[in-house]
């Protein structure tokens, strides 16, 4: 009886990958023709549009630009300067010091002459302690603010700087991006282009800056990184950002927008109580919970998404920080889906509950433990010795070709949207990476991702609750708050 | 094992009837082999009869309903009977009565039923009735309880692993999915790779002619000119291929965005002399909405007066840029600039579009009317706000009345640009309308009104505002309306102050007073 | 023979400038972006030059700042799409450049103002 049960049991794995593969491909696809779809209508409107208009018009919005800066004193001043040259008309930047241990305060204050101000700080969202709100007495950095705070995390800093923000939109960066000088130009059009939808936040792409030429915020020539691990994100990048972001978006399914460049509405923002946080993915959770705060009012929204190149930003080509970037990730996508469990498969939840919702839940978050169970089953069949070679070999050359021909489809689509990495032999070595990457770097980050698991379930006893807990409070914050809005 | 179950799987799912090839005996037991056989009218010299007990009683009873009887030896045995589909209801009447087989009118027993079907069948003279499966499961338990072979033969087992199939097709749809989409891209991208090859050389075939046109010609010249002699300026010129013309085109138009003064009537001259107008009037009867666009874009460049009526069937367009591109046209192209298209906008109007139609707006007003009021009676509430905001922005003091007309029914929306604009204009005439707006309830509205107050405001609002601060408003708020105090009385706000020095209204004066934080 | 260096990214409006100047009788010199006119600012010793303030890789403030530094007394004539009241523009005059003039533009006009400035 054990043995049929344990044959019925593989029999049926058999069937769920089955039917698991057909999606797989199914859904990538669809997302190949959504894309397409996508970037020809984003380009096509592209054409008509002045972007000269939207630096000078009065009826432009105001932008806010938040980037929290924590130990970067070797670049911090530079790195503000190019944000302060930043083509637009109604803007200003501020830095959050999250309690750097280095000279980052110092720097900014010799460098920008800046004062320390009366300004009284109000934390609508509740931050770690306020040291002081410096500006600048020359007028030329006018635009400039600096808050010193407690160390507090990412999510914390940023807090700080929305509740000192005066403009409607925030732009959340890292400090250390690239940002080309009409990004903000590009970034705010969805805002103001929408008319039958409220647009709540708009992410950007993030380009890959390794080995590139930089001059004056914009990367002047493209190269593919020196090492196999860079060229494997530039062509994720692809991948990521081209490929699979355009097609979210044109179904309004987008879930995460990236923490180094995303573009909110202040007033949502506030609405549902800015940054969690106590996770690690407060980025792609910001947005859930925005998105969820407007499906719960019933209000007509959008997510939008700006493909054309104006942040980059350096990748690590190192695999410890790749593995622990990885790990962070993937633990933040288990926190985020497990927080707002309530919303998968609910129709009420719309394309975000029944579309983008399971799809992080089975193709981002459960994807290494059903790779490596569909490995742990393949192996079985192989040592009852019931497994066909041919079926073992077919198996494997579909996930491969799968993994190719995507990945060539993402970077064949970056040639023809931009065309940034010119060079030929770029394209060559980047064409070797997509056919080593499925045997040489895919199953490391099924690795990372896997500990990225067990390091979340190992955290749950008691950081795991402190985050519901934190996250009940922001909830009940949420509701508090829509109600005096209600009111 | 697996395979086995694979192969129930592709029964299941094909419903195969090739079962009875693989078993070892046709039945495992009488009752078996009996509801097999009522499934059949009749089957070659295989016949039936009840052999019954021996009682008169019975024998009579039966006798009485019409039916026969002989007595072979001591027992009683009934008709034979061919029709095994009424076995059931014969056993019904024979209650108590066993059946026995004859094969040939001879008795037989099970075994050599079973082994004369074999033969039957094996001849095809008898084929299984009960083959077709009635559930599943019974199939699949019958299936495990059977002792079924497995073909070991290679090209059986590829066709019938269904599993195997599945993966060869899913396999083979992706590839050719996906391929198609790659040799798309490929296509796509040598395709563009060699129209921006040719726009090159149609770029040089363009900018020389163009500029010794624009320079060597005068306006009159120009106008003389027969199209066939323009042409020739343009040698080797390819001018009915299609991208030649768009190259044109493109030139044409961005020469005359970046000219001033004749140089702008000049290419408008060649424009039309070049029939190029012709592609203008297809662009724009195109279905495709950035052919439409890019014909409004082209009429609006070259001031194509002809193509207006046909723009103007575009201003409500579903399709936002054809729109926002028409209203702009309009707006740029009409005589006197009439603003009845935009307050019979349907769509809501968006941020973008007002930003589009400011700056036209700005630039037609010097030299045309401009009747904006025309705005405040349009149904849609984004128009009237636009309205309200170019009152603003252009400084047009005469249209105030007409706002404070507006004012007496407006949404929300509105009266926070209304109060801005005054605010912008410096209307203290107003000064009741923005005092009563600070009672507002909506927090919007007053928050508008607090800010202007600090500008226009006068004794009331000063007492409206004292008022508000004794409510014990939130920070913000507060801050809010101390900073008005603070630029409306300077001596008011410091006396209150001093009444009321809280630790946050300390901190509130001293942001105020901060000097860095002053001069930004 | 005076040499006019002129930076601008748009090809059609250099050569409508370089072909109306030419005629003129100057000596042009056509650069495409501001990594390039900082050069030619460098090795050719321009005797005027006419740029545009936002241009790719370098800034028009860039080179203006560098022309400066180099050729105190080579007078610039900032061409530009941005209106005369923009920050930049008015930062390009604060560094001393001769004459500003906004596209649209007239090549006559511009013609005219080179020679002012030349003189």
């Amino acid at each position: 009886m054990y043995n049929f049960l344990f044959y019925f049991l593989i029999e049926v794995f058999g069937v769920i990958f089955m039917i698991l593969s057909f999606s797989v491909i199914l859904v990538y696809l669809l997302i190949m023709i959504f894309s397409a779809l996508e970037m020809r209508d984003y380009r096509r409107k592209n054409r008509f549009i002045d972007y000269q208009d939207i630096i000078t018009s009065p009826l432009a919005p105001g932008v806010s630009i938040i980037a929290p800066a924590f130990n970067e004193e070797a670049t911090i001043v530079n790195n503000v300067k190019s944000l302060l040259s930043l083509h637009y008309g109604k803007f200003e930047v501020i830095i959050v010091n999250d309690g750097s241990r280095d000279n980052t305060l110092q720097k900014l204050i010799n460098a920008f002459q800046l004062q320390k101000t009366e300004f009284f700080y109000y934390s609508e969202i509740k931050t770690q302690a306020i040291r002081g709100v410096y500006r600048s007495e020359n007028k030329s950095f006018r635009r400039l603010t600096i808050i010193d705070k407690e160390n507090g995390g990412k999510a914390d800093a940023l807090n700080a700087g929305i509740n000192i923000s005066q403009m409607e939109i925030l732009a959340c960066i890292d400090v250390d991006c690239i940002l080309s000088s009409d990004s903000i130009t590009r970034m705010v059009r969805p805002f103001m282009e929408e008319t039958n939808k409220k647009v709540i936040a708009v992410g950007g792409a993030i380009g890959i800056a390794n080995n590139c030429d930089i001059k004056d915020g914009t990367v002047t020539t493209y190269r593919v990184p020196e090492s196999a691990i860079g060229r494997f994100q530039v062509v994720e990048y692809c991948r990521a950002f081209l490929m699979g972001r355009m097609a979210w978006s044109r179904i309004n399914g987008l879930m995460l927008i990236s923490g180094a460049f995303g573009f909110f509405k202040k007033d949502i923002v506030l609405a549902v109580g800015g940054y969690f946080p106590n996770t690690v993915g407060e980025d792609m959770e910001l947005v859930v919970r925005m998105r969820r705060y407007m499906q719960e009012k019933r209000i007509p929204y959008r997510v939008g998404f700006v493909p054309d190149p104006l942040c980059w930003t350096e990748v690590p080509e190192d695999e410890k920080v790749l593995e622990r970037q990885r790990n962070r990730w993937m633990r933040g996508t288990i926190e985020t889906l497990q927080l707002h469990q309530k919303i998968g498969l609910k129709p009420r939840y719309g394309i975000l509950g029944m579309v983008s919702f399971p799809f992080w839940t089975v193709f981002e978050k459960l994807a290494p433990i059903l790779e490596i169970i569909g490995l742990l089953y393949t192996l079985t069949l192989l040592i009852l010795g019931d497994f066909s070679v041919v079926y073992f070999i077919a198996l494997l050359l579909m996930i491969y070709l799968l993994s190719m021909l995507v990945s060539t489809f993402s970077v064949l689509f970056e040639q023809l949207a931009f065309n940034n990495y010119k060079n030929k032999k770029d394209l060559y070595r980047l064409i070797g990476t997509i056919l080593l990457e499925p045997i040489m770097i895919h199953p490391k980050i099924v690795w990372w991702g896997l500990k990225g698991h067990i390091d979340f379930i190992i955290g749950r006893g008691g950081w795991g609750k402190m985050i519901r807990t934190g996250f009940k409070s922001a909830e009940e914050r949420k509701n508090l708050d829509s109600q005096s809005i209600a009111s | 094992m697996t395979r086995r179950l694979v192969h129930i799987f592709v029964f299941w799912l094909f419903g195969f009837s090739a079962i009875g090839q693989s078993y070892d005996s046709l039945f495992s037991s009488p009752e078996q082999l009996i509801k097999e056989l009522t499934l059949h009218q009749e089957i070659n010299s295989l016949e039936y009869r009840f052999h019954l007990p021996n009682s008169s009683l019975l024998i009579d009873s039966l006798e009485n309903r019409g039916l026969t009887f002989k007595k072979i030896g001591s027992d009683w045995y009934s008709s034979s009977y061919s029709d095994w589909s009424k076995l059931d209801s014969l056993q019904n009447l024979f209650s108590i009565g066993g059946v026995e087989f004859l094969i040939y009118k001879e008795p037989a027993d099970f075994q050599g039923v079973v082994s004369y079907l074999e033969t039957l069948n094996s001849t095809g003279d008898f084929v299984l009735a009960s083959a077709a499966p009635s559930s599943n499961e019974n199939i699949i338990l019958e299936a495990v309880n059977s002792n079924y072979q497995p073909r070991d033969d290679y090209k059986y087992w590829i066709s019938s692993d269904w599993k195997f199939s599945a993966v060869l097709l899913t396999i083979f749809l992706f590839l050719v999915g996906s391929i198609g989409m790659i040799l798309f891209l490929l296509i796509l991208k040598s395709k563009r790779n060699r129209e921006e090859e040719l726009q090159k050389v149609y770029d040089e075939l363009v900018v020389g002619p163009l500029t010794t046109l624009l320079f060597e010609k005068d306006l009159a010249q120009l106008e003389e000119i027969s199209p066939e002699e323009l042409q020739h300026f343009f040698p080797n010129a390819p001018f009915q291929k299609p991208l030649f013309r768009i190259v044109l085109i493109n030139r044409i138009i961005g020469l005359n965005k970046k000219m001033k003064g004749d140089f702008k009537d000049k290419l408008k001259h060649i424009y039309k002399k070049l029939n190029l107008t012709d592609d203008t009037n297809r662009l724009l009867k195109s279905k495709s909405w950035s052919d439409v666009t890019t014909g409004i874009v082209q009429v609006n460049e070259m001031d194509l007066l002809e193509f207006l009526l046909e723009v103007k069937k575009h201003t409500n367009s579903p399709n936002f840029q054809v729109r926002n591109q028409a209203g702009a046209t309009l707006l740029n192209l009409s005589e006197n600039v009439d603003l009845t298209f935009l307050k019979e906008q349907a769509y809501p109007l968006s941020d973008w579009q007002q930003m589009h139609y400011l700056r036209i707006i700005k630039y037609v007003q010097a030299n045309k009317s401009l009747e904006i009021s025309v705005l405040f009676k349009s149904e849609n509430q984004t128009v009237r706000c636009f309205g309200i905001k170019l009152v603003k922005i252009l400084g047009r003091l005469d249209l105030l009345d007409e706002l404070r007309e507006l004012t007496k029914h407006a949404r929300p929306d509105e009266i926070i640009e209304v109060l801005k604009t005054y605010g912008a204009l410096g209307a203290h005439m107003e000064i009741d309308f923005i005092n009563n707006c600070l009672k507002n309830p909506l927090p919007e509205i007053r928050d508008t009104a607090i800010k202007v107050t600090g500008d226009l405001g006068n004794e009331e609002s000063i007492e409206i505002l004292l008022e508000l601060l004794k409510s014990n408003p939130n920070i913000p708020l507060r801050k809010l309306i101390l900073g008005s105090l603070f630029r409306l009385n300077r001596e008011v706000f410091e006396e209150y102050i001093l009444k009321y020095p809280q630790f946050e209204n300390q901190s509130i004066r001293k942001e105020l007073t901060d000097q860095v934080l002053q001069h930004v | 023979m005076k040499k006019i260096l002129i930076i601008e990214d748009d090809l059609l409006i250099s050569s409508l400038v370089q072909f109306r100047l030419k005629r003129d009788g100057y000596e042009t010199i056509l650069v495409k972006d501001g990594n390039e006119g900082i050069e030619a600012i460098n090795e050719s010793n321009p005797d005027l030059i006419i740029t545009d303030v936002m241009m790719p890789f370098k800034s028009g403030i860039e080179i203006i700042n560098h022309a400066r530094k180099n050729l105190p007394d080579t007078p610039i004539i900032v061409l530009s799409s941005l209106g005369e009241e923009e920050e930049v523009v008015l930062e390009a005059f604060h560094l001393g450049v001769t004459d500003f003039v906004p596209k649209p533009f007239n090549p006559n006009e511009l013609a005219l103002r080179v020679k002012r400035a030349l003189k």
